[in-house]
């Protein structure tokens, strides 16, 4: 690596001046970054531009993780606890061990509890550790429990539009072609505006777009941070966003005619006959579903060659009943959501909605072409980009079908400008071929996706009887099943045939970032031993027995791009692959260690290794000669060194990585805009919910919690349906509270940083609670005003009165997730540093969508003065 | 092994602005920089300024000694220890050519040595530069808060002039009392030109603010943080009728020459207080003009 | 000699604070210290509401009060048009702060730990000594002249997301920032001050 000069720094002649390239992981983009290290302290975070992952620029949060490096109030050593009572501020009287000490008591009491049953380990893992979690499947794998969960996937990730994007794109997310795209209407998201994911890429999509003349629409009860850069600005009543997409849709189909009918034909479901009793109409012989070919008025197989002209709409009589092409059905049910039905429930008037109907369809140049690369591909320059805002509510899928179809009608979908799945296609390194991935065929011509060493949400995806805590069997549309507090709690009602013995913390802090705060409290409770791998001493880690300090992102290695969600960072509105290499940019300080390194020598403790071995070989993929021997031992740096091998062949080992930092290669047109490539079909008309819901229905007859298991939503068709909020109806109850990103926080785990918490000093929204002005005047709340939010479910939140007139009059809105109390984290548990909105949530299988997991965001409260 | 720390520090102690009101969104961030200690020296500086020059006038040494004092000791100690480093106290002398401050630094060193020097020796010549060195400490104040546009309350020519005529007033205020317990005579001139002060000051501290507030939106809000917001009550109450008509009242009710010592002590009084609040007054009020409001 | 300025397009600035950060880490400004900073406004009402970031800092006058009202002399103009304080000159009488249109200045009572009552952490101890500090002065943007002298861009400029900054000769009329300005209708903040900024914004 050249030393660059160090212009800014005044010693004499320094032993020594390094740029050393790495990857960020303050949040989940994992950008590429470049460490200045002088004489052995990091005096510098930048992006790295040889990286496509950040081109050289990073946001505030990459920028101040040196303060996280150095921050006093981190794990230094490892802990054990000497008061045996657990709670919420009960102090455990923490006391320095050793290493020793520490491991021979985690090794003893795993070892017990695989004797007892191995499911009865229980492993929480952090969404930004996403690079980590094919190795620690490896291990839980070993251990022989497939208990995971993830601290705040229940409420802060997009469950819905995960499986959406994962049924119509194959990929776990989706991005707009900023590239490309002329219209970009967001709901709930705050892509470009430093949130999101491959957060500055983003950024610098939307600047770019803006600056060429791309039309930004922001609908989103808050002038958030999106919004505020956004072209509109359309306020919605919150967990409405589904009922202004049907009636987009109604708009769309059956006012204007919009609709790409080439795309649906060829690409969708939307040809397919449906039954009246819902089903497909199937052929007699193959099985295969029918479409009706107008050009002859016959029916023929979906695959049919000679289907020259699929019938979208109309009825038809097939073998004796009338059969309805799943696109009328859609064209039916939208009907129900007439933009005056609409304005009614979303507060936004009729003629914004036929507006932005007209300006959305406009946009999306049904019919157009453009030629890239010498290929002629359909053009259709405008995209829907949604996330947790829009979806974060009780009828999660629903209000994702909605909105994903807004795309899937005008055919915007992994075609340039429109909405791209994050890589489900990769032909691999020209060298090597590898890694390879593509969406397959599935059942009736559906797309299954191609990620690799993943189980994701397809036509395939099965519901079975649940053994596991997070109950994922009975939602097998979730990525990320949240079931645990309640199976905590309540291990005899869920029946399931093991008590958690021992919880393995690898990051996260759910008891602030998953619900009812009390609740989560007594179901970390519940677990007899607890280790944590931990940064800090946050709110969640004080219910550990054993904490060892871990490393942060600065002093450890990783692979990014590889393994579980490859496309999480290096997503699609990167034109290059980038496969690259997270190397510690100074020792890890203190006695931290990097947990994977801890994990491989508990394995040798465990007798584990050649089952985590073989494991890490299946989840890899890891090819001969590479491929890890499980007969002995191996560092974390051998297997990444293994991988890369693996992947990249032998001139790109470690320390090739480590010196270059990163492997690009250019993106094909075949991989980008996969879609015009390959002959796979998604649904518009999702036909085997029904199906799905049969046998999830089958399943809960025998089980007791029956009742508490909905399946109302498992439907073949969007609806829109309120959530608990808005059948509360005691007047005091007026506001809706919601909780928001913002640019310089990452959930909560930021809120310790001393830089980030000066820098979100400049912005009264971070630290306060919003509330539209006048609204708050009628209560008599000034700005700057200390005020209780309480919620209809009990809880409250204390906080400073933000007021603004940059959001909806019947909402209050929390930035993060602030409000901390850790006595162990000084500067993030000072009062008035925001509010934790789970204080305000209710652990109750009312508040959960039960078919993707998705946790209610909207409460209604009532404020009032403190 | 670690010790729980309770509370970080408080936000922003050295940041430039402390946000005084709000108005269509716009936040009006006032300066927090010149505080106490920069009040008592720019008070001190002008008061003492001109009770010189009125004791100049009445050739009344212990009035003039009196002067001295203020100006070299309290307005120079209250600047040595407003600095941030007050041992290079002395580079304020280096650029007389642009800054206010050097220049005003520069008067007060040649008033405070000529005005000594005319204390010991008497020569004429020496009085005269120490009157000019004096208007020019009364004055230079003015000059500087009214330099920048950064304060668009400030930056009114008017000012300098308010500040001088707001030093002569308050300095011959305390001449007349102290003179009259000095000797024990009565100097019925200088009363009449304190009662003409007075309603100069008046007049113009009228003419300032209603030109003020006809200026500019950022000097329109300082105005009304004066006569509205929370300076309000000081400014009417200290300012306005304890610091202005009420001296003029007691000067003027009596009859010219007939206000009993004991009176004049306490229009002394009030107009040192009227002076003092409205200074601070101003001070507060320094809304600086938002960036693209 | 050039006159070095820089130009913040409005439209492209996504206010992610990536450029407050960005100077932070670069100079290790202390607690409360912001050389660049984004200020924020609302106007309107609701629904019909419009919220602006302002991406602010030095302006390197053309004819920068500050440096007039300098009773030192630490505060100077370089010949490139880069305005900075030589702490060892200033002597803290902060006249510079209250002459600044732009409130870009800082007073810098002392240098207290960001991890207040824990030390100094390893890279402030560097950091705060190695840009030259000195308590009871005054601190602001240098325009990163130290990166600036060795032919890169400033921090703020170089990090930018949006690449929503640009930084160039404007005195050159063929360079970036002065065609930037021609095309797109550069403003200056308080034109009417007659400061002459050598900050351009481009309209949102």
């Amino acid at each position: 690596m050249p030393a660059l000069p160090v212009a800014n720094y005044k010693q004499d002649f320094p032993r020594e001046d390094l740029w050393i390239p790495s990857a960020c992981s303050m949040c989940y983009s994992n950008c590429g970054i470049l460490a200045h290290r002088v004489n052995g302290t990091v005096i510098k975070i930048e992006g790295n531009p040889a990286n496509p992952v950040s081109a050289g620029r990073i946001c505030s949060k990459g920028l101040s993780s040196i303060m996280t490096l150095y921050d006093p109030n981190r794990v230094n050593y490892p802990l054990k606890r000497t008061n045996p009572e657990k709670g919420i501020g009960v102090d455990p009287k923490w006391q320095r061990i050793t290493w020793d000490e520490a491991l021979d008591t985690v090794t003893a009491k795993v070892r017990a509890a695989m004797e007892k049953d191995p499911r009865s380990i229980l492993t929480l893992v952090s969404a930004m550790d996403v690079w980590s979690f094919s190795f620690q499947g490896a291990f839980c794998v070993a251990l022989g429990s497939t208990n995971l969960w993830d601290s705040g996937g229940g409420p802060h990730c997009g469950n819905g539009e995960h499986a959406m994007a994962y049924i119509l794109h194959g990929a776990i997310h989706t991005q707009v072609d900023y590239e490309h795209c002329n219209y970009l209407l967001m709901f709930g998201c705050g892509s470009g505006a430093g949130a999101y994911y491959n957060a500055t890429l983003a950024i610098r999509g939307v600047s770019e777009g803006k600056a060429r003349g791309m039309r930004v629409v922001v609908v989103d009860p808050l002038l958030s941070p999106a919004a505020e850069r956004a072209d509109e600005w359309v306020p919605i009543r919150p967990g409405t966003d589904g009922c202004l997409a049907l009636a987009m849709l109604h708009c769309l189909i059956n006012e204007n005619g919009v609709y790409d009918a080439a795309h649906l034909r060829s690409h969708t479901n939307a040809a397919y006959l449906i039954r009246p009793d819902g089903r497909y109409a199937r052929h007699p012989g193959t099985g295969k579903p029918l479409v009706w070919d107008a050009s002859d008025a016959k029916t023929k197989p979906h695959d049919d060659p000679g289907v020259a002209q699929a019938a979208l709409l109309g009825s038809y009589e097939v073998a004796g009943t009338y059969c309805t092409p799943a696109f009328q059905c859609l064209a039916d049910r939208v009907k129900q959501y007439p933009p005056e039905a609409a304005e009614k429930v979303t507060g936004i008037s009729a003629a914004t909605i036929r507006r932005l109907a007209r300006e959305y369809g406009d946009a999306a140049r049904i019919g157009s072409t453009i030629t890239i690369d010498g290929q002629a591909l359909p053009y259709r320059p405008a995209g829907v980009l949604y996330f947790k805002g829009a979806q974060g509510h009780k009828h999660a899928l629903l209000t994702a079908m909605a909105l994903s179809l807004l795309t899937e009608v005008v055919g915007a979908v992994d075609t340039p400008g429109g909405l791209l799945g994050s890589n489900p296609r990769c032909l691999g390194f020209p060298e090597t071929g590898r890694p390879f991935q593509e969406p397959k065929p599935g059942p009736d011509g559906l797309l299954v996706p191609g990620e690799m060493a993943a189980a994701p949400v397809s036509v395939l995806s099965e519901p079975r009887k649940p053994e596991s805590l997070a109950l994922h069997e009975l939602a097998p549309l979730s990525i990320m099943a949240t079931g645990h507090p309640f199976t905590l709690l309540n291990p005899e009602k869920y029946q399931l045939p093991y008590k958690p013995e021992v919880h393995f913390v690898t990051g996260g802090n759910p008891v602030m970032t998953l619900t009812e705060v009390s609740a989560m409290a007594a179901a970390l409770k519940t677990i007899p031993f607890t280790v944590s791998f931990s940064l800090y001493l946050d709110e969640s880690t004080e219910f550990a027995d054993i904490v060892l300090p871990d490393a942060s992102f600065l002093e450890r290695y990783e692979v990014c791009g590889l393994g579980m969600w490859g496309g999480y960072a290096n997503s699609a509105i990167i034109k290059q692959w980038s496969y690259y290499l997270r190397q510690p940019v100074c020792a890890p300080l203190h006695e931290r260690k990097f947990r994977n390194d801890v994990m491989l020598e508990l394995a040798e403790r465990l007798d584990i290794r050649e089952a985590m071995l073989s494991a890490f070989n299946a989840m890899y993929q890891l090819r001969e000669p590479y491929a890890l021997d499980p007969g002995r031992r191996h560092t974390w740096t051998e297997m990444i060194d293994a991988t890369l091998k693996s992947y990249f062949g032998p001139d790109h080992d470690l320390e090739w990585f480590k010196e270059h930092g990163v492997l690009t290669w250019p993106k094909k047109v075949e991989e980008s805009y996969w879609k015009n490539f390959m002959h796979l079909k998604v649904p518009i008309y999702f036909e085997w919910f029904l199906d799905l819901k049969d046998k999830v229905e089958r399943i809960k007859e025998d089980l007791p919690y029956r009742d508490e298991v909905s399946t109302a939503d498992l439907q073949p068709l969007p609806d829109w349906r309120p959530c608990p909020g808005h059948a509360e109806k005691r007047p005091e109850f007026d506001l809706f509270a919601f909780y928001y990103r913002v640019p310089m926080q990452t959930f909560g785990s930021t809120y310790n940083n001393a830089w980030l918490d000066d820098i979100s000093g400049l912005d009264p929204s971070i630290h306060g609670l919003t509330i539209n002005a006048k609204t708050a005047r009628s209560k008599g709340i000034r700005d700057g005003d200390w005020i209780w939010v309480e919620s209809m479910y009990g809880g409250r939140v204390k906080g400073k009165a933000h007021l603004s007139q940059g959001i909806h009059p019947e909402g209050i809105a929390m930035a993060n997730n602030g409000g901390h109390w850790s006595r162990y984290l000084p500067i993030a548990s000072r009062q008035g540093k925001g509010a934790c909105f789970e204080q305000l949530m209710k652990l109750d299988w009312e508040c959960v969508d039960w078919t993707v997991h998705n946790w209610d965001l909207c409460v209604k409260v009532k404020v009032y003065k403190a | 092994m670690r010790t729980a720390i309770a509370g970080g520090f408080e936000k922003t102690p050295i940041s430039p602005g402390r946000v005084v009101s709000e108005r269509a969104g716009t936040r009006f961030e006032a300066q927090s920089q010149w505080r106490f200690l920069i009040l008592v020296a720019f008070f001190t500086g002008g008061f003492g300024a001109g009770l010189y020059i009125a004791s100049w006038a009445l050739d009344f040494s212990p009035g003039m000694i009196l002067a001295l004092f203020m100006v070299a000791v309290i307005k120079g100690g209250a600047h040595i220890a407003y600095l941030g480093r007050p041992e290079r106290f002395w580079r304020a002398l280096k650029r007389p050519r642009t800054s206010w401050i050097s220049r005003g630094i520069i008067s007060m060193g040649v008033f405070v040595t000529a005005g000594a020097l005319y204390a010991t020796f008497k020569a004429p010549a020496l009085g005269w530069i120490a009157v000019g060195a004096a208007v020019m400490v009364m004055a230079y104040t003015g000059y500087l808060m009214a330099f920048s546009p950064s304060i668009p309350f400030w930056n009114n020519a008017l000012l300098p002039v308010l500040f001088l005529a707001y030093s002569a007033e308050s300095g011959t205020a305390l001449a007349i009392p102290l003179y009259t317990a000095f000797s024990g005579a009565r100097v019925e001139m200088l009363e009449i030109v304190e009662v003409i002060l007075l309603v100069l000051v008046t007049l113009i501290i009228f003419s300032y603010l209603y030109g003020a507030y006809h200026s500019s939106v950022p000097a329109r809000e300082a105005v009304d943080l004066l006569v509205r917001g929370r300076l309000a009550p000081g400014f009417f109450l200290s300012v306005l009728l304890l610091g202005l008509l009420l001296p003029i009242a007691l000067e003027l009710l009596p009859g010219i020459g007939a206000i009993s010592l004991n009176a004049s002590w306490f229009a002394a009084l009030l107009c040192i207080q009227g002076a003092i609040s409205f200074r601070w007054a101003v001070l507060r009020a320094g809304v600086y003009a938002p960036a693209g409001y | 000699m050039p006159r070095l300025g820089m130009v913040i397009d409005l439209k492209k600035c996504a206010a992610c604070y990536a450029c407050v950060a960005a100077c932070k880490t670069e100079h290790a400004t202390p607690p409360g210290v912001f050389w660049c900073r984004v200020v924020k406004h609302e106007s309107g009402s609701f629904p019909a509401v419009r919220r602006i970031a302002l991406p602010l800092g030095c302006m390197h006058c053309a004819d920068p009060p500050c440096e007039k009202t300098c009773p030192t002399g630490a505060t100077r103009k370089r010949g490139d048009g880069i305005v900075h304080v030589n702490y060892d000159e200033c002597m803290g009488c902060r006249a510079c702060m209250i002459a600044c249109p732009y409130e870009a200045r800082y007073f810098l009572a002392e240098i207290r730990p960001y991890y207040d009552g824990q030390g100094l952490t390893e890279y402030e101890r560097i950091g705060y000594a190695a840009n030259g500090y000195v308590e009871g002065t005054v601190t602001k943007c240098n325009f990163c002249m130290e990166r600036v002298d060795a032919g890169k861009e400033p921090a703020c400029v170089a990090n930018c997301p949006g690449r929503a900054r640009y930084f160039g000769d404007l005195d050159d009329p063929a360079s970036e920032v002065s065609r930037l300005i021609r095309d797109k209708r550069g403003f200056q903040l308080h034109p009417e001050f007659g400061t002459n900024p050598s900050v351009y914004y481009l309209p949102a």
